[in-house]
């Protein structure tokens, strides 16, 4: 009887381990129904030391547990593969689909940020080429100082709260009528939606510019673990930037594309400056 | 002061003690009118305070909560508010002092509130990004490809293809028209930045206006928007150089003045030179074209007969060109109304080019034996090509409609010197290859209902070849004069042929599914007369020396396709089935043939996605082949002095199994790629070819009529990964091909083996700001066997290439680059080293002026070696190349 019980609490020991390697990272499964959206407007220096701006469209969908921050077109993309899909498939929805597509404005960046008020996590999607990787931090690292400072910004009242968040002083504005705490980015953890965040250097500006209650029934699907790969923001950072000054020429190293029999060449190593909103 | 701030500090330590003590802790439960447990309320306490002291949480999963509000600054009540969307906001009073809280939410419709926007909102119009040339143009720019190189997402390759994101662009257009087509590098690497306002992007870009709505292909296009609306511009670029020795000039012009208006367009150029610059690279397509045509027949020139040529080296062109080059393109473009365009692309070359090397080649023959072949070559070739286009298009919304007239005219000959070594004979050589053509080609596309797609197209051309090659003294003349010497061989053949394929497409998709179906005809009527004489005229017994081949071909067909796209999934088929009816027929000599079959040829692709990281594809598919006019010819043909040929055997016909599966794995993260693919094939065909090589080496070749299979195994894996720390590039790549297939050899039967085998090796090092690095090093072992001959040597080439990029500051560039080879096996060990420096610097002045020098081949290295196998043969050609030159250019925008 004793080799028995051996084995039997030696497999509950292994059941634990397994269990504890499983539970750790965790992932944000399983989908939520959006109760509202909210639309930024994202006006930023794509060179630190350029005068010269540039703007982005980002959507911030809010449901129950989760809310996803993305790219106007990738959000758009998602929510017109979950209406459709829902749909009977016929040659009338295919062709609407499509003239649909047609009509979305393209996206900047390829990034998603997933969050999860229960674990209190913060889960950052984005691809390189076409393989998609994502990190994971905790939500709860904004130290938000709220100034009570009070002024009606874009029609709602709001108050001020400020913050450091990697390498960037933040200057929020947020409102209680919106009842949600969150707000563009990984922003989050005040009593109610952010309506305008913006850094002290200018850089990065976000500006709330409507909010709705979605008409159809939309639903906040991240993708399937099984294909994306677990990373750090150290090395997903890394990654893109190499990709960024070399992707052609790995690209060519790999085998994957080939111009026209002959070897990309040398220019100049690229002396523009990025000015990434996260500096660490 | 010390006393003061130690009392300080001891207060500010009882304060805190009694702070502790005295922090407020609210604890509750937030729960809906029922009694549920409510979780993700909002939940903050504050004190009545000015300022006030403030706390929040979120309820949990159990609609727990807890608040933790500092004792200072001291307040006797505290509000707390309760909020969450879809719930009425609740607000409490209580006494500042820990308790429990009872929290009840009352449901109610959260009414959300207009933004007000403050200012116009910016909006980018929907699909196109709009690059200001000012604020990417640098003083060194000079034509818009310099300019196109330093936008973000747009990168230039070396043969100045444009890609946008990594994908080449669909189109060029400079003011929204379409001048060039896909030779768009007449226009990119001469048209002045100064002269452009803005570069449009055009992300997806549909070029068919009756496709937009439906199809978004993944490439871009652009568009030069130039600064006014009547542009004169254009770019001037002249050289001059010296080859020490022998002592010669060299010359480089490039004059392209170019003329923009809103009812035309107008490029045209004129390029000349003799620096080994291959001018007709300016005229190479780019872009695909906007309809793809299924077409079996060929309207390139037919090379029947011609003098021995040396192949091209694998090395860059103007290490080997030696040529006297003149261009002179015209290209105009009128618009006739709004949707209505008619283009004329007009182009003539004119190249002289002499080409000095030699060969060795080892004929392996069964009975252990090896005839060595050794040539001494000099050619001289010249080109002259007339090539023009009209076409005709009106691309509207409904449809889409383009006509394309071509004319084509090459009046080309050849010369050619042999000495032959063995025998110490030498041997002249004389070809005349003119060719014409005249093609068709229209397309129409409408769309339907639905999402249906209709797709016509058409093609139709007539083309004329007739060729001649004398040789002399005469050859073959064991075959052709029973052994009697003769003076020159003069061989005489033509090729008319008239070809047209219509067809009529159609598609559709649902869900997961899409569906295509084509349904055509072709029809291929060709002639090929032929005569071959010796001159003095000598009676030439028994052998069939004259064709009169008349061939026709008609093929009708249906295909079928189908595809399947899943997540993890992607599964394609297409089965055309074809009907042939093969007609040939040489009344002369009273023989001929008819074959009329009905052929599948099915092929399903499939991808499966294996995690995110890696990818399986796999492939199976039948083929069937069946040959043309140019293995059919029932008397013979003296292909060159070396080879006389006749196919007196029934048509070629090969069915083919081809099998290959590979995985693939990229994590561009860590910047790490690995493939490894195989495939294999077996072609069974009809024919068994027969090669009689005498002691000469003098090569005769019948194809018998009996069924032989040839058998082929490929093998390829490439591994790439980037360094960050030092900002390289490693890659290997590896490939083995061995192949199998009988032969008839000198009246034996064997069966001849063919092995190769190839490992790559590239490096590229960017690490410094000023300058880059790159080296790659190749090394290909050859083997070929004749089942019972002697095991053959084995030739190894290696091949080295390393460049050096300096750009210090401001005007100047240089670059450096070296290439070493070597090769041993059969012929004697070759080693050769080459080594290029290009100096650029650019004048300080207002009117943009370059200065360049380029000294190319500084070593003088005049010879290159290379290796090429086939089943039974070696050969080893040497070529001689360039001699070390000095040229400057001066370059300046009219």
């Amino acid at each position: 009887m004793n080799w028995v019980k051996a084995i039997y609490s030696t497999s509950i020991c292994f059941s634990n381990f397994f269990i504890n390697i499983t539970n750790l990272p965790n992932y944000p499964v399983g989908s939520d129904k959006v109760q509202i959206e909210c639309f930024y407007k994202v006006i930023f220096k794509p060179d630190s030391l350029a005068p010269e701006t540039q703007i982005d469209y980002y959507t911030l969908k809010i449901g129950q547990n989760i809310s996803a921050y993305t790219s106007r077109k990738n959000a758009a993309l998602d929510s017109l593969l979950n209406i459709y899909t829902a749909l009977p498939f016929t040659q009338e929805t295919a062709h609407e689909m499509t003239s649909k597509l047609r009509e979305l404005p393209l996206p900047k960046s390829t990034f998603t940020v997933y969050k999860n008020r229960k674990v209190n996590n913060i889960w950052y999607f984005d691809k390189i080429n076409t393989t998609k990787y994502f990190y994971e931090e905790p939500a709860n690292e904004f130290n938000w100082t709220i100034q009570h400072t009070k002024a009606i910004v874009a029609g709602f009242s709001c108050e001020k709260a400020t913050m450091t968040f990697a390498g960037r002083r933040y200057e929020a504005w947020f409102t209680r009528e919106i009842a949600v705490s969150d707000g563009p980015h990984k922003f989050t953890g005040l009593p109610g939606l952010i309506v305008r965040i913006s850094d002290t250097g200018n850089n990065y500006l976000f500006e709330l510019t409507k909010v709705i209650r979605p008409s159809n029934p939309l639903l906040i699907s991240p993708p399937l673990e099984a294909n994306c790969v677990r990373t750090t923001k150290v090395q997903l950072r890394q990654g893109q930037r190499n990709y960024r000054q070399n992707g052609a020429k790995q690209m060519e190293a790999s085998g994957a594309i080939s111009i026209q029999g002959k070897s990309i060449q040398s220019t100049p190593q690229s002396t523009r400056r990025t000015n990434p909103l996260e500096l660490k | 002061m010390p006393s003061l701030l130690s009392s300080s500090l001891l207060l500010g330590s009882l304060l805190l003690a009694s702070n502790a003590c005295a922090q407020t802790i609210l604890t509750g439960t937030a729960r809906n009118a029922a009694g549920q447990p409510l979780e993700g309320i909002l939940l903050e306490v504050e004190t009545k305070t000015q300022p006030p002291a403030s706390a929040f949480v979120i309820s949990g999963a159990d609609g727990s909560f807890q608040l933790t509000l500092p004792p200072t600054p001291a307040s006797d009540s505290l509000r707390l508010s309760a909020r969450a969307l879809g719930y009425a906001e609740q607000l409490v009073r209580l006494a500042n002092r820990s308790q429990p809280v009872a929290l009840t939410m009352r449901e109610q419709a959260t009414v959300l509130k207009e933004v007000v926007v403050q200012g116009a909102p910016i909006t980018r119009s929907h699909d196109t990004l709009s690059y200001k040339v000012e604020a990417f143009a640098s003083k060194q720019d000079r034509v818009i490809s310099d300019v196109l190189k330093k936008m973000p997402g747009i990168e230039v390759a070396s043969d100045g293809q444009i890609s946008y994101e990594g994908r080449p662009i669909s189109k060029f257009y400079i003011n929204g028209q379409d001048l060039l087509e896909s030779r768009y590098n007449l226009a990119s690497d001469n048209l002045p930045s100064g002269a452009v306002q803005s570069v449009q992007v055009l992300e997806n870009h549909q070029p068919i206006r009756a496709l937009d709505k439906l199809i978004r292909p993944d490439n871009a296009a652009l568009n030069i928007k130039l600064k006014n609306k009547i542009t004169a511009t254009g770019q001037a670029r002249l050289g001059a150089g010296l080859v020490p020795s022998p002592l010669s000039a060299l010359w480089n012009a490039n004059v392209s003045p170019m003329l923009f208006t809103k009812k035309q367009q107008l490029i045209d150029t004129y390029q000349s030179n003799n620096t080994g610059q291959d001018v007709a690279a300016e005229l190479k397509p780019l872009t695909m074209a906007d309809l793809q045509q299924q077409s079996e027949s060929s309207s390139q020139k037919p090379d029947l007969t011609h003098i021995v040529g040396l192949g091209q080296p694998p090395v860059a062109s103007n290490r080997y060109l030696f040529n006297q080059a003149q261009l002179l393109s015209a290209n105009h473009l009128v618009t006739i109304s709004k949707e209505q365009q008619l283009r004329v692309n007009a182009s003539y070359l004119h190249d002289a080019q002499t080409q000095r090397g030699g060969s060795q080649t080892y004929y392996f023959l069964p009975d252990n034996k090896t005839v060595t072949v050794t040539e001494d070559k000099y050619n001289r070739l010249y080109l002259n090509t007339l090539q023009t286009d009209l076409a005709y298009i009106k691309n509207i919304k409904d449809y889409y409609l383009k006509n394309t007239l071509s004319l084509e005219g090459r009046w080309d000959s050849q010369t050619g010197d042999v000495y032959r070594a063995e025998s110490g004979t030498h041997i002249a050589q004389a070809a005349r290859n003119p060719f014409f053509a005249a093609t068709n080609r229209l397309g129409l596309v409408r769309p339907l209902s639905r999402g249906r797609i209709l797709q016509i197209s058409s093609l139709v051309f007539y083309t004329n070849s007739p060729q001649r090659l004398a040789v002399s003294p005469g050859v073959f003349a064991a075959a052709l004069t029973g052994g009697t010497p003769y003076d020159t061989a003069r061989q005489q053949v033509r090729l008319g042929s008239f070809f047209t394929s219509n067809s009529l497409g159609l598609t559709a998709s649902r869900g997961h599914w899409a569906y295509s179906g084509t349904a055509g005809f072709s029809t291929e009527i060709q002639r090929l007369t032929s005569a071959l004489d010796t001159a003095p005229v000598l009676p030439t017994p028994g052998l069939p020396l004259h064709n009169d081949l008349h061939w026709a071909r008609t093929r009708a067909y249906a295909q079928p396709g189908l595809s399947y796209k899943a997540d993890n999934w992607n599964a394609s088929l297409d089965a055309p089935i074809s009907y042939y009816d093969f007609v040939a027929r040489d009344p002369g000599l009273d023989a001929g043939q008819r074959q009329r079959v009905l052929v599948a040829e099915p092929r399903l692709s499939l991808r499966h996605d294996l995690g995110a990281l890696w990818y399986a594809l796999g492939g199976v598919g039948l083929r069937n082949g069946f040959g043309d006019i140019g293995q059919l010819n029932y008397a013979y043909i003296l292909r060159d002095y070396r080879t006389l040929q006749r196919n007196d055997a029934p048509l070629p016909r090969s069915i083919g199994q081809n099998y290959n599966a590979g995985i693939y794995f990229k994590n561009p993260l860590k910047s790490l790629f690995f493939h490894a693919s195989y495939s294999f094939s077996t072609t069974l065909s009809n024919r068994l070819y027969s090669s009689q090589v005498d002691a000469s080496g003098a090569l005769t070749t019948v194809a018998l009529d009996q069924d032989s299979r040839r058998i082929s195994h490929s093998v390829s894996g490439n591994v790439s990964k980037f360094v960050s720390p030092w900002k390289t590039n490693l890659s290997l790549f590896g490939l083995g091909n061995l192949s199998r297939q009988p032969q008839v050899l000198n009246g034996t039967l064997a069966q001849t083996t063919s092995r190769s085998a190839t490992a790559t090796f590239k490096a590229s090092c960017s690490a410094f700001d000023w300058g880059s690095l790159d080296y790659s090093a190749t090394l290909t072992a050859l083997r070929s066997t004749v089942e019972g001959g002697a095991a053959q040597p084995l030739a190894l080439l290696q091949d080295h290439h390393a460049s050096v990029s300096v750009f210090p500051v401001g005007r100047h560039a240089l670059t450096a680059a070296a290439d070493y080879y070597a090769s041993r096996g059969p012929a004697a060990p070759v080693r050769a080293v080459f080594a290029d420096l290009t100096y650029r610097y650019t004048l300080p002045t207002a009117r943009k002026i370059d200065l360049e020098v380029r000294w190319n081949n500084i070593f003088d290295t005049r010879q290159y070696q290379y290796g090429s196998v086939s089943q039974f043969a070696l050969v080893q050609s040497t070529y001689q190349l360039r001699p070390a030159q000095v040229l400057a250019l001066v370059r300046l925008s009219l």
